[in-house]
């Protein structure tokens, strides 16, 4: 007979069991990674501009009959709209200049739709005449792109709002634009609208609108009368697909689960799910459409692997061609009658790589091969994928229990448990970072100048299920989810990657707020921070955001302080503010004692400069070893500055390599000596020793 | 006398009919080009001194013309009394000067009126009365001059001076002018006599000539004072032009930067905070707040103190404030047709001040203004044509700007320095309501720098009170830090005394020569104006010196006066008033009892030649 002791001995070993097996199989994936990154060839040392490399191209897209591709080309400062026939044949432009930055086609393929910051403009491209500009976007009225209106052979749809005034309350409506302009009012709300679904006969079928913190779908009848069909209540995500199959609509949501699938609304109510990632793993990262008819066709899933599924079997006969073709890689799908656009990404590829698929003969043919464009906006070249750095997914478990996501980037043919190691933590905090992502470069700049590079997903991120994002339970002081960021760190450590000596953090804007965090409350680990617009108290920031026009950039439709509550941030509870300001890097300057590199931008609406100055300022009073550099045009992400970038680089190198011991930067040339020069108001240490000083004050 | 009136219309006709003509064609040709009725101050000033200087030229050429003494004696040679002779004269001149000055104005007005959509309101049609009060003012200033003695008889150009510096707007401003045509009416027809140079006797006579002597002798102190000025600034010691200002005074704050200023500001606070705002403050750009309004408008003003009208470039209309609608006016700017009226709100309502349009705010589409009038900002929309209220300040203050800083709105009035969250401006078109005031600490007339940094916990303010330090209107320069926390409490943290950079004797200058004509001159200035809340200042007090010295001054001219009278030919009544006139007014007084009194042997010699001339005229 089992004493008690040993029962729960056993008990217990049967709950951790799985646990340890997990862990033992995550190990063990990543040690067989990590030997495949070590067996390869040492990549030689790129220049710091070659990361810095744009795309020339950008807003490609397919025609609905497949056989023509449009797309903006932007050459010495200039953009202009071309046209590429799928079939072969020479580009044609159609516009020679245009601030354009994203292109639909019209349902019938014979309009090429612009969409700028301020207007839509249409062009003829069937020989047809009458190009002009058809709708404002923006504005008083808040204009906005909502689709291509699939049910009508040319026309869009917009959303609108109509203020408040003194006499009337803010209203809303669908507006239905034609490709001279005219415009049919299809719906006036007093709710906020946000999405809508045609049937085939182009009456607004399904329409969703913000109730009060809950995002409702509802059916329209004949009559125009509205009947609730769906409540996505408590932050569940739901988006109508733009055209009803058999007058039931598509819907992207998380209802009825965690993870964001591909539903379908039965008429009494009920929603089935059409197609869920099948490792069980991630949300659904996009759908590609049928152009006739507006069918889903293929899903996407970008969770650790990035995974493209064919919702039928044309699509999987296909999909199996292009996954043979590119294997690993990110697809971007726009499928046409005759061709399908089929766009490449891949965490060694610079840029996107672009072609043509024929799904009769199977054929693949590159196009838009037209080199990047260099810092000095002069074509350049993308750096070689052979010797480009791999993202490695890699899954941890945190103290908790909880399972936990990132990602790992070793120099090719190097001894992992001999290198520095940086903890790279994304912004947001609701935001990811994706499989299969080259991103800004700056991983990859980082190591190719050796160091490992970790991009944890903490808890809080997004695109692994709502549970994921929602377990962070507002705990974004020092607490969980900078522990799942530590114990991530020390867990890759623990597995042999980087020398424990040689950590450093950086990050930008939650993920400097994580860098502040990680230099005050983990010096022991962290030895350096670089934090790129940081609030240095993340409580007071999301208040400053709340009076600001940012807040509802953020939150997109429901109101910013409910979206914080329902993110379990509730601006108005003392004590959980107290709390997070009690433990923010603001109130424990004094601990600071690592040195940090801080950046700033004068035009940054979501982190407040004055925040960052008054940190940067406590730190100073403290004597602190931190260098603060302002950019007073750039914004949140930085700025368009080519030399802005180039400054971020070349000073986190040079802090990184002062304390980490990676390779030492390229002294900057006099264009980024000059910048520095005007940018810096404070020079600690690091950048004294090179000379870097700010201008002093007239 | 009605041959008098009409020898002396056709003396001028060709010069009058010829200023006629000029006068409506420059005005007909700028008509085409602008709206005279909307210019800046300035356009009316250099109007309004074209006519005056007219006028001056008329009176002397005038006056001129029969001053030599056979064509004098010629002129008062006649069966009338020598007052309706003048009267002829000056009812010739001012009737010419009515049609050269005022009816080519009357005329553009119609015109405006008439025949375009421009804004025309009761106040432009008073243009012509006004152009026809300055340019008549000049002429019987000029006439003055031109009858008395050289030493005291420009005296008379110092009621234009008076006419010019006043405040008074509107009708109001009339009623100066005409005051003032009146009282050189009176000194016109005391001076028109046989003996030019013979002083006054009656005692009206000898205020009306006597006082405006005074104040020109008064006047003359000023210049000479503002003459050693210049040379003090060509020498080099003058604290606005030396290299180094001095040390801690209110010129020295006024050169710093703004970010020097808060240091400097900071250097003196005892708060515990001060080292850490120190830290910010080097690092950060000091915010500098504006005024959009330099004078606020009233309503009825016959010029135009800030731009009545602005474009809405994507509609093609001018909007124009009308003073009689409190409403703006529109029309096409392409074409001129009228583009109808336009009030607060969907009522249409008029507005409760004249309207001043500045840029539009922060994220609010490129073609929207805002319109600032009273104590209310408006939102012009410009998709809509329609005008919606933003911001109500208390009633009774005048919102005079607004800066964006940072993600929100400062807004700054006579009184108070207000904070709105900059969200609010894009979300709606509601009233805002705002987050913080800051009280001014002191006197808008005297505030010279506003600036401000954003603290995570509110903002840094400093408000440096120097504009009129140079003087006795303002007050003792000081610069004060205040701290606006984020729940809206107000701290203040650091008062900086700063040090005057003049001595007391410059400061006071235009008092001490005598308090009685600079309180005159207050009153005459200030006469039916409405107080300017932009010029409130708090004066420091005098210092005891000061007033000494114009104790003193005052009692050398009653001293002086004592000896002046028993060597004037002056009734004991006279010689008293003067000895007590000098002593109250001082030393202008004693000059005008020395200008207009000569020595009694002249005076003596001069009386006899006069009877004699006098008897000798009826042959």
């Amino acid at each position: 007979m089992l004493s008690l002791p040993r029962c729960l001995l056993i008990l217990c070993a049967a709950f951790a069991l799985p646990a340890a097996a997990v862990r033992a199989d995550a190990a063990a994936a990543l040690h067989a990674a990590v030997a495949t990154e070590r067996a390869r060839p040492v990549a030689p040392r790129f220049p710091r501009d070659a990361f810095l490399v744009r795309p020339a191209i950008s807003g490609v897209t397919l025609s609905p009959d497949g056989r023509r591709v449009a797309y903006l080309h932007e050459q010495n400062g200039h953009r202009s709209l071309w046209l590429l026939p799928a079939d072969g044949g020479e580009p044609r432009r159609l516009l020679g200049e245009t601030d354009a930055q994203q292109l639909e086609w019209s349902h019938d393929g014979r309009w090429l739709l612009l969409q700028s910051p301020r207007q839509l403009f249409a062009v003829a491209v069937a020989g047809q005449g009458g190009s002009g500009a058809i709708a404002a976007l923006g504005g008083r009225e808040q204009g906005k792109w909502v689709m291509v209106d699939p049910s009508q052979p040319a026309a869009v749809l917009l959303r609108e709002r109509v203020p408040a005034t003194l006499d009337s309350p803010e209203r809303w409506r669908f507006v239905r634009v034609d490709m001279q302009g005219r415009r049919t009012l299809l719906h006036e709300d007093a709710h906020r609208l946000v999405d809508a679904a045609f049937d085939r006969s182009g009456r607004l079928a399904y329409l969703q609108r913000v109730e009060g913190t809950a995002l409702v779908i509802h059916r329209v009848d004949a009559q125009g009368r509205m009947h609730e069909a769906v409540r996505c209540a408590h932050l569940r995500r739901c988006s109508l697909l733009p055209m009803t199959g058999a007058g039931r609509p598509w819907l992207r949501s998380d209802l009825g689960g965690d993870l964001q699938r591909l539903l379908r609304l039965a008429a009494d109510g009920t929603l089935a799910t059409v197609h869920v990632d099948p490792r069980g793993e991630a949300d659904l990262d996009a759908l590609v459409l049928d152009p006739a008819d507006g069918t889903p066709r293929i899903a996407s899933y970008r969770g650790t692997v990035a995974s493209s599924y064919g919702l039928d079997a044309h699509a999987q006969r296909q999909l199996g061609i292009l996954r043979a073709r590119f294997p690993g890689r990110c697809l971007e799908l726009a499928l046409g009658a005759s061709h399908w656009l089929v766009g490449e990404l891949g965490s060694s590829l610079q840029g996107e790589r672009w072609h043509l698929f024929d799904p009769r003969t199977g054929q693949l043919r590159d196009i838009l091969e037209q080199p990047p464009k260099g810092n000095d906006g002069k074509p350049a070249q993308w750096l070689p994928e052979a010797a480009m750095g791999r993202q490695l997914p890699v899954a941890w478990r945190a103290a908790d229990g909880m399972r936990l996501h990132g990602f790992l980037w070793l120099p090719p043919g190097r001894d992992p448990r001999t290198l520095p190691l940086v903890a790279l933590v994304h912004g947001g905090p609701w935001n990811g970072v994706q499989a299969e992502e080259f991103g800004s470069g700056i991983a990859q700049f980082l190591v190719n100048r050796g160091y490992a590079v970790f991009e944890p997903n903490f808890r809080g991120s997004t695109g692994y299920g709502r549970r994921y994002t929602l377990a962070a339970q507002g705990d974004f002081g020092n607490g969980r989810v900078q522990q799942d960021i530590v114990e991530g760190v020390r867990w890759l450590l623990g597995q042999g990657v980087g020398d424990a000596r040689r950590v450093g953090i950086v990050g930008a804007s939650f993920g400097g707020y994580s860098t502040l965090l990680g230099v005050t409350f983990q010096p022991e680990l962290f030895k350096v921070g670089v934090a790129m617009v940081p609030p240095p108290d993340f409580a007071w920031d999301m208040r400053w955001i709340a009076r600001s026009g940012e807040a509802l950039q953020l939150s997109r439709y429901i109101p910013f302080k409910d979206w914080l509550r329902l993110l379990s941030l509730d601006l108005d509870d003392p004590v959980a503010m107290g709390r997070l300001h009690a433990q923010s890097p603001l109130a424990h300057a004094a601990r600071m004692n690592r040195p940090l590199l801080l950046f700033a931008g004068g035009e940054d609406h979501r982190v407040a400069i004055r925040g960052v100055l008054g940190y940067a300022a406590r730190l100073t009073l403290l004597g602190k070893d931190v260098n603060l550099l302002v950019d007073a045009e750039a914004g949140h992400h930085g700025s368009i500055q080519p030399v802005a970038r180039e400054a971020q680089y070349y000073l986190t190198a040079l802090m990184l390599h002062r304390h980490l011991g990676g390779a030492a930067p390229t002294p900057p040339g006099p264009a980024l000596r000059d910048y520095l020069r005007h940018s810096l108001r404070i020079a600690g240490s690091d950048l004294h020793a090179v000379g870097l000083e700010p201008t002093p004050e007239p | 006398m009605r041959d008098l009136v009409k020898a002396e219309l056709l003396r001028f006709r060709g010069w009058a009919l010829g200023a006629f003509a000029a006068h409506l064609l420059v005005l007909a040709f700028l008509a085409r080009v602008v709206d005279l009725a909307q210019q800046p101050l300035l356009v009316y000033r250099v109007f309004g001194s074209i006519y005056v200087l007219a006028g001056v030229l008329l009176g002397l050429y005038q006056m001129g013309s029969y001053r030599r003494p056979n064509v004098w004696l010629n002129l008062l040679h006649r069966p009338l009394a020598p007052w309706r002779i003048a009267t002829s004269l000056l009812g010739a001149g001012l009737a010419w000067l009515a049609v050269a000055a005022a009816l080519p104005v009357l005329l553009a007005a119609a015109y405006q009126s008439g025949l375009t959509a421009r804004v025309v309101d009761d106040r432009h049609w008073l243009l012509p009365l006004a152009a026809w009060l300055l340019a008549a003012g000049g002429y019987l200033a000029g006439a003055c001059c031109m009858l008395g003695t050289r030493k005291r008889s420009a005296a008379a150009l110092v009621l234009l001076v008076a006419v010019a510096l006043n405040q008074a707007s509107g009708v109001w401003a009339l009623l100066v002018q005409a005051l003032a045509l009146a009282w050189l009416v009176a000194m016109l027809i005391v001076s028109f006599k046989p003996d030019l140079s013979a002083p006054p006797r009656a005692p009206l006579a000898t205020v009306l000539l006597a006082l405006p002597l005074q104040m020109a002798v008064y006047l003359m102190i000023l210049l000479l004072q503002f003459g050693g000025q210049m040379l003090w600034i060509m020498q080099g010691s003058h604290p606005n032009n030396t290299e180094t200002p001095p040390r801690g005074g209110a010129n020295e704050t006024e050169r710093m930067s703004p970010k020097q200023r808060m240091l400097a500001g900071l250097a003196v606070s005892r708060a515990a905070q001060a080292p850490l705002w120190r830290e910010q403050v080097a690092l950060s750009d000091v915010a500098g707040i504006g005024l959009d309004l330099h004078a606020v408008p009233v309503r009825g003003a016959l010029t135009n103190a800030a731009p009545t009208d602005f474009d809405d470039a994507g509609r093609g209309v001018r909007w124009t404030f009308s003073h009689d609608r409190m409403r703006l006016a529109g029309y096409r700017i392409v074409g001129g047709r009228a583009a109808g009226t336009l009030g607060v709100g969907a009522a249409n309502a008029a507005f409760p001040a004249p309207t001043v349009a500045i840029g539009g705010l922060p994220g609010q589409p490129k073609g929207d203004r805002s319109l600032i009038a009273g104590n209310m900002l408006y939102h012009y929309v410009s998709d809509s044509a329609r005008v919606l209220p933003r911001i109500r300040l208390p009633a009774g203050e005048w919102l005079l700007g607004v800066t964006p800083v940072g993600e929100n709105l400062a807004v700054l009035s006579d009184r108070a320095l207000y904070f709105f969250d900059g969200r609010d401006v894009v979300l709606g078109e509601a009233l805002l309501a705002p987050r913080q005031r800051m009280p001014i600490p002191g006197a808008a007339g005297d505030l010279r720098d506003l600036d401000l940094i954003e603290l995570v916990d509110g903002y840094l303010v400093s408000a440096s009170f120097t504009s009129y330090a140079y003087m006795m209107d303002g007050a003792a320069p000081y610069q004060a830090l205040s701290w606006v926390h984020d729940d809206g409490q107000v701290t203040t943290v650091a008062r900086r005394a700063l040090v005057f950079d003049y001595p007391a004797w410059f400061r006071y200058q235009a008092w001490w020569p005598s308090p009685a004509l600079y309180a005159l001159r207050q009153g005459a200035l200030g006469l039916f104006a409405v107080p300017d809340p932009l010029q409130a200042t708090h004066p420091a007090p005098m210092p005891r010196g000061i007033k000494l010295l114009a104790a003193g001054l005052m009692l050398v001219s009653l001293l002086a006066a004592l000896w002046l009278v028993r060597r004037r030919a002056l009734s004991m009544p006279a010689r008293m008033g003067w000895v007590l006139a000098c002593g109250a007014i001082g030393l202008p007084a004693l000059a005008s009892l020395w200008l207009l009194y000569p020595a009694c042997e002249l005076a003596g010699r001069r009386a006899e030649g006069q009877s004699a001339l006098a008897s000798a005229a009826p042959l």
